[in-house]
């Protein structure tokens, strides 16, 4: 007995590779269709995916690879962020120097707050890409409205989540960013102000003051923000990202065309047995994989679909990999801004907030609160409602829907560009109502300007194109177009035309010098 | 294996081949990153460079030690006291190394003796050197790049770090620190261009607009921490595109030329010099806030030391006024010139206090008190007393003389300085009446002519500083030209013939008591004056010696001269001043010989000093060295005074038959004679007589009988101000008496004396105590106390707004509101609440008649060749106007004055 409890532990500790792969894996090789189904599933990771996936699916064109990209830098980010904070102190007396002490000192400190830097502004870019992905391929339509609202949810928590690392630094940059960020915030004053309500109905006052936590950027609000930064933001990403992408395969997987062609349905198609009744489940589920039909064929991959384990998987890596080289090259190339100490008694001029809100702050530069709040409040609950005011049904996954929406796509293109242009030529040329008429009531002010006039235009074209078009589809297109350059135009002039007192300058060059 | 379409398989293998291009490449992008921060990285570089310098060094037991012991890794000073992490020596490793002399930098040994002083370890590297502590990237380090604010001073400024730790007193005090550190002492060595910055920071008046640690002017920004500016915090915006954005370049550009880095400023330019600039420059970059105290060498202890008042001229004032009062160095500031004699004689002291401590709103004169400028009271005072000094010191009074006055010149000046005032025959106006005879006759030369060169403060009376001693003796014999030419002796003479002696004396009798009984009694028993019935007196005088004393008086005395009575009248006087003599006329004996004056300087200090004071100035006796006393009676009647004494007075005989307190030899009269006559004892002044009258008694005599006139501290209201320091200075008690006996013809004020025709009831005896109680009033008793001379009726005010708008205006600008309202009008603003507040009417009205020279400002008075001649009611119904706009300005007056009154 004992000789042979010896062979069997002999025996153990022989097999104790295999058996730890196999209690880890808890399946064979993935070989085979099904036990590379099973490596998918099984995966607590991987299980997220679908065991088959559409060959469209892999193709770059389908995604354009954005809503993985957006993943991988919020991986990196995170990775990143984690090492910054060993050796960042969200103090307003230690925080500069602690950036400082990274950027000299600590090893590769400095090449992780690039990378930091660099991806957080790149996932503020992939995330706005893969909204105009999802929109131009009717990828928003029933089944998917939610997921749309969903990721609505996660756009603005990417850009709060950038904003909020903006102040960490302590510097120049950082302070008067966030100090004329917590001012958008502030805008309703300006109309409670012209109601003449501010004493005892402030919303604007409240809300910078929650941001803040004073009246002032200062040590509150670096500690608000980093907790935001660090903790809050981050968990409630993570959580609405497990529903996106739990949703995305809850609604089918990616949106495709109806009439994707399929070589193994082939036969199928032409078969005379009787269709299932409209009602019926569309998708007869297997067990491991969807089968579109009601015979099962064997060893023929159900409509195209391959295996997830390992082309899709393998796809997705390399997008993971190609953001990580492109991450590594800026953080090796370019350092990230680090500008003064912060000094409340110096303000920047101009104070510029961060790049992607600087279209706002176009906007506010006319109205704090109209082009602060109202207008962007509109574009985002219009956009969250495309998928329900917008309910034609619309084969998936093909760009614009066809030749239509191009041609319409471009003319709002045009038309959008041109107005933007003139609501921006105008005011820098001839003034603006308080110029030509100055004793007007602050609230016409505030209501007429040139971003709530754009607003109108962009919404009464997308009525023309609707009643031209007769199609929903072609006015949310439209509509998006319109917003998405006139948007754009604000930016770039926020970011590259203006100067110091927020004035109009061709170049940077051309400002004055102080 | 399931079948893959051909598509597919192909999309994966690219798939396959991307992944492994771009897995090698981040590989390689994180070796590269690796290897750039560890073994590439620059301060590692020559940390090793270092190393084999020690080696080669290493000649002795100790220096293989050290090279044994170094390593390769980051070195850094951390001090949390300074809040900075220095990791200078990383790179700079021989810093304190001795050896490392003949080493380039960045190895070489820190040069001076800086480090035994300054332990590094202590102070670190950036609180001096500036730079960023923490980087370790050479650029980055010495601050040179875009976003740090504090670069590496460059060398010539590299002293203006040490004020961080090291007051003022150590480094500009007797040590001179910043000097002594020096090497080598040159004129433009670091330490000393501090120095000189700080030097000219106070010669060139840069204080009068700028504060530095609380004091200083208010017109342009605090300096206090100057030093501690980044660049944002600099206007760069007039430099050129390719110029550097460096603070001490802007600083140093800014002093070469204001103009051009700030347009429209008024800061002057610090001249020529190159180096002027440079150390302007260093001083400015050294006013920092302080370090932490625990690295201050010791606590700043101590008060400063008293700055005089040409230093702090200087400082606070010049820059605005010019360094020697006439404005020149500013020139978009519009100051008025202080160092101009029309304006120094009109304004007293007050005035400037008042001003400088309460600024001229509206204008460029800011407040210099506790607050605002932050001048303490003494210095200010100081201030105004080196103001005080430009003014000329003024003729001697004792250098005038009417006697040897022109009159015709004499006439001249009158009519173009005192005329318009004092009316053109002086029969008065804004001035008092000159031409009154009783006036004349009372007043002496002294009195006038102290009055003319020191003005009356407080009054429209200005000083007339400028005037030469001739000049004013010139005045005076115009004046005197208006006194009736005395009766010859010959004249007299012949009256007292034509009548008959009896007629003479009763006609006499009544002259007397009109005008003499007042001081000499009834029947010349005395009283102020001298006792007539002596029997000492007329006895020994002759007529002539009478009639000299009648006509000449006694100046500085009460007797005044009675030129006006006619020839008939003064022989009836003298006849009836003969009726009192009791015995027969006698010929005084003659002094026995020819007396030594300084032998008699000797008995007459013995002898009679005590009653006839110093130098025969007079004391309870009357005064000696009185030149119509003197010229009138001969050596004779002297030596028998002298000798014999005079009955009824305290003057005893002094020979030995006599009773008198000291017994002196014949001789030695003689000696008290020859000393008494001789030249330049004649001293004019009597001596004020003070102790003889009880001033108690007299202020209820004031009260009584002169309240109602000159108010009830003599402040003046109806009649003139009494209590002026300068009038008490220049009347002679017997001035007062005299004015007090027999008033003043032509003005309101009457003979005071019990029994004349006045309105007092005064008794002769009691005119003394008046005069005691005057004489208490020497010193104010407040600092100041403006009174309004300006009638404030509607008929003044109308037909003064009616010339201001005339003559003032276009200058001035309606309401007198001057440059404030702009371009037009280049005068001062008059209508200004601080200026109205120290302004006495009397400085306003000797200004509109007198003008100011080397100003605008013309004169406008009459007979002075301005552009019009007003005559002195208009002149005063202008300031009645002005005064108008004080009280349309009283409650921020009431504001500044308690805040003026409430100086430390």
């Amino acid at each position: 007995m004992s000789s042979s409890g010896f062979e069997a532990f002999r025996e153990n500790i022989r097999n104790l590779p295999r058996n730890l792969k196999g209690s880890l894996i808890r399946h064979g090789p993935p070989l085979s269709g099904r036990s590379r189904s099973q490596a998918v599933f099984s995966n607590l990771f991987l299980h997220v995916h679908s065991t088959r996936v559409h060959t469209r699916t892999l193709r770059f064109s389908a995604t354009m690879a954005m809503g993985m990209a957006s993943l991988a830098l919020f991986i990196i980010l995170s990775a990143t962020g984690i090492l910054l904070m060993v050796y960042y102190k969200p103090s307003v007396d230690l925080a500069y120097d602690s950036i400082k002490d990274i950027h000299y000192v600590v090893p590769t400190g400095r090449f992780i707050r690039n990378i930091h830097r660099w991806a957080a502004h790149l996932m503020v870019v992939t995330v706005f890409l893969h909204i105009c992905r999802v929109f131009y391929t009717a990828s928003y339509k029933a089944p998917r409205e939610f997921n749309w609202l969903l990721g609505m949810g996660l756009f603005i928590l990417t850009l709060a989540l950038s904003f909020s690392g903006y102040l960490l630094p302590w510097d120049q940059l950082a302070y008067w960013a966030i100090t004329i960020g917590s001012f958008i915030a502030a805008s309703p004053t300006e109309f409670t102000d012209a109601l003449g309500i501010t004493s005892w109905f402030d919303p604007g006052g409240f809300s910078r003051q929650l941001l803040l936590g004073a009246s002032e950027v200062g040590q509150e609000a670096l500690l608000r923000f980093y907790i935001l930064h660090c903790i809050v933001l981050p968990l409630a990403l993570c959580a609405m990202l497990g529903v996106h992408f739990w949703r995305i395969r809850k609604d089918g997987g990616l949106g495709r065309p109806d009439d994707t062609p399929t070589t193994a349905a082939k036969g199928a198609g032409s078969d005379p047995t009787p269709r299932a009744p409209a009602d019926a489940p569309r998708k007869s589920y297997g067990l491991m994989c969807v089968v579109r039909d009601r015979k099962p064929a064997t060893n023929q991959n159900p409509d195209e679909t391959v295996s997830s384990w390992p082309t899709l998987l393998r796809a997705e890596l390399l997008v993971f990999m190609a953001v990580m080289l492109f991450c590594v090259i800026l953080g090796l190339a370019f350092d990230a801004p680090l500008k003064e100490l912060a000094n409340p008694d110096v303000p920047e001029n101009p104070a510029k907030a961060p790049w992607y809100f600087l279209g706002v702050q176009e906007m506010v530069s006319y109205s704090g609160f109209m082009g602060g709040i109202i207008i962007p409040m509109i574009v985002l609950l219009g956009l969250g409602l495309i998928p329900y005011l917008d309910r034609e049904r619309e084969q998936a996954g093909i760009y614009f829907s066809g030749a239509r929406g191009k041609v319409v796509a471009l003319k709002s293109a045009v038309f959008a560009a041109i107005t933007a242009f003139l609501a921006v030529a105008v005011p820098v040329k001839y003034g603006w109502i308080r110029e030509w008429f100055p004793s007007v009531h602050q609230l016409v002010v505030i209501f007429v300007n040139p971003a709530t006039l754009l607003t109108a235009l962009y919404a009464l074209w997308s009525i023309y194109v609707l009643k031209r078009a007769r199609s929903t589809r072609m006015a949310a297109i439209a509509l998006f177009t319109c917003f998405l350059v006139g948007f754009t135009i604000m930016t770039i002039v926020g970011t590259y035309l203006r100067g110091p007192n927020w004035d109009f300058y061709w170049s940077q060059a051309d400002w004055p010098m102080h | 294996m399931p079948q893959m379409n051909e598509q597919v398989r192909s999309l994966d293998k690219g798939i396959k081949w991307l992944l492994l291009i771009v897995s090698v490449a981040t590989l390689g992008v994180l070796v590269a990153a690796a290897l750039r921060e560890n073994v590439l990285a620059g301060w590692l570089e020559l940390r090793e460079e270092y190393a084999a310098i020690l080696e080669t060094k290493a000649v002795d037991a100790r220096g293989a030690d050290i090279a044994r012991q170094f390593d390769l890794n980051m070195e850094q000073y951390f001090l949390p006291g300074l809040e900075r992490v220095d990791r200078c020596t990383t790179c700079h490793a021989g810093m304190e190394d001795p050896r490392m002399t003949d080493q380039p930098q960045p190895f070489t040994t820190h040069p001076g003796r800086y480090l035994e002083f300054h332990d590094p370890a202590k102070f670190g590297c950036t609180v001096c050197h500036q730079g960023q502590g923490r980087a370790t990237e050479t650029a980055d380090a010495h601050g040179r790049v875009p976003f740090w604010d504090y670069p590496m001073l460059e060398k010539r400024y590299m002293k203006t770090a040490c004020s961080r730790c090291h007051s003022d007193e150590e480094l500009f005090g007797e040590e001179r620190l910043l000097v002594k550190a020096d090497e080598p002492e040159t004129p433009s060595s670091e330490g000393q261009l501090v120095e000189k910055g700080r030097d000219l920071y106070e010669e060139q008046g840069c204080l009068g607009c700028h504060a530095l640690s609380g004091k200083g002017g208010t017109l342009s920004l605090d300096i206090t921490l100057e030093g501690d500016k980044t660049h944002h915090e600099l206007d760069f915006s007039h430099f050129d595109r390719n110029e550097p954005r460096h603070v001490a370049h802007w600083h140093r550009k800014h002093f070469m030329k204001p103009a051009e880095v700030a347009p429209g400023t008024v800061m002057p330019d610090s001249g020529p010099d190159v180096n002027d600039a440079d150390a302007l420059t260093a001083y400015t970059l050294s006013l920092h806030a302080p370090a932490p105290l625990a690295y201050h060498r010791r606590p700043q202890q101590g008060m400063a030391a008293a700055v005089p008042g040409d230093k702090l001229y200087r400082m606070y004032c010049s820059a605005c006024h010019g360094t020697d009062g006439r404005e020149e160095e500013a020139p978009g500031i519009s100051t008025p010139a202080l160092n101009n004699f029309d304006s120094l004689a009109v304004a007293d002291d007050d005035y400037y206090r008042f001003i400088i401590a309460n600024g001229r709103s509206g204008t460029n004169m800011t407040p210099w008190t506790a607050g605002s400028g932050n001048l303490s009271r003494t210095e200010i005072d100081r201030i105004v007393a080196h103001i005080r000094k430009w003014e000329p010191a003024g003729a001697l009074v004792g250098d005038v003389d009417s006697g040897l006055g022109e009159k015709r010149s004499g006439r001249a000046y009158y009519q173009g300085l005192c005329a318009n005032c004092h009316g053109r025959k002086g029969e008065g106006g804004i001035g008092n009446i000159l031409n009154s005879n009783s006036f004349l006759a009372v007043v002496s030369d002294d009195f006038l002519a102290e009055t003319i060169i020191h003005g009356r403060p407080g009054t429209a009376m200005p000083s007339w500083k400028h005037l030469p001693a001739q000049g004013v003796s010139d005045i005076l014999a115009y004046l005197r030209a208006w006194q009736p030419d005395a009766p010859a002796w010959g004249e007299v003479q012949a009256a007292m013939r034509a009548t008959s002696k009896k007629e003479n004396a009763r006609i006499g009798r009544h002259l007397f008591q009109a005008n003499c009984a007042g001081c000499h009694g009834q029947r010349g028993e005395g009283g102020i004056g001298l006792n007539l019935n002596s029997p000492d007196v007329l006895r020994y005088v002759d007529d002539e010696y009478l009639f000299r004393n009648i006509v000449h008086g006694r100046p500085s005395t009460a007797m005044p001269a009675w030129r006006h009575l006619s020839a008939d009248d003064t022989g009836a006087i003298i006849a009836f001043v003969r009726t009192m003599q009791t015995r027969e006329p006698a010929e005084p004996s003659p002094a026995p010989r020819p007396g030594d004056h300084a032998v008699g300087k000797i008995h007459y200090d013995i002898s009679c000093l005590r009653c006839h004071g110093e130098n025969g100035r007079g004391g309870i006796g009357p005064q000696l060295a009185n030149p119509v006393l003197l010229e009138a009676a001969p050596d004779a009647l002297l030596f028998h005074w002298i000798g014999r004494g005079r009955t009824g007075t305290a003057m005893k005989g002094f020979l030995s038959e006599e009773q008198g307190p000291t017994k002196l030899e014949p001789g030695q009269i003689a000696d008290i004679i020859a000393y008494l006559r001789r030249e330049g004892l004649v001293e004019k002044r009597p001596l004020l007589r003070t102790g003889v009258g009880n001033p108690t008694l007299g202020a209820q005599l004031f009260n009584g009988n002169c309240v109602s006139c000159h108010g009830p501290d003599g402040e003046g209201s109806s009649g003139p101000q009494l209590n002026n320091p300068s009038f008490l200075r220049s009347a002679s008690d017997g001035f007062l008496a005299a004015t007090l006996v027999l008033g003043r013809t032509g003005t309101a004020m009457q003979s005071m004396i019990h029994g004349q025709e006045g309105l007092g009831q005064i008794s002769p005896d009691q005119v003394q105590d008046l005069i005691a109680h005057m004489r208490l009033w020497d010193v104010p008793a407040t600092w100041r106390k403006p009174r309004t001379m300006a009638e404030l009726s509607e008929r003044a005010i109308l037909s003064g707004g009616e010339n201001f708008a005339s003559y003032c205006a276009s200058c001035h600008g309606p309401r007198g509101r001057g440059v404030q309202d702009g371009a037009d009008y280049f005068a001062p603003s008059l209508n200004n609440p601080e200026f109205l507040e120290a302004a006495s009417d009397g400085f306003l009205l000797a200004t509109i008649a007198r003008g100011r020279s080397g100003t605008p400002m013309r004169p406008f008075g009459m007979g002075t060749g301005g552009i019009v001649s007003l005559p002195p009611g208009e002149i005063t119904d202008i300031v009645s106007y002005i005064r108008t706009w004080q009280e349309e300005n009283r409650s921020s007056i009431n504001r500044k004055t308690s805040k003026g009154g409430s100086l430390p």
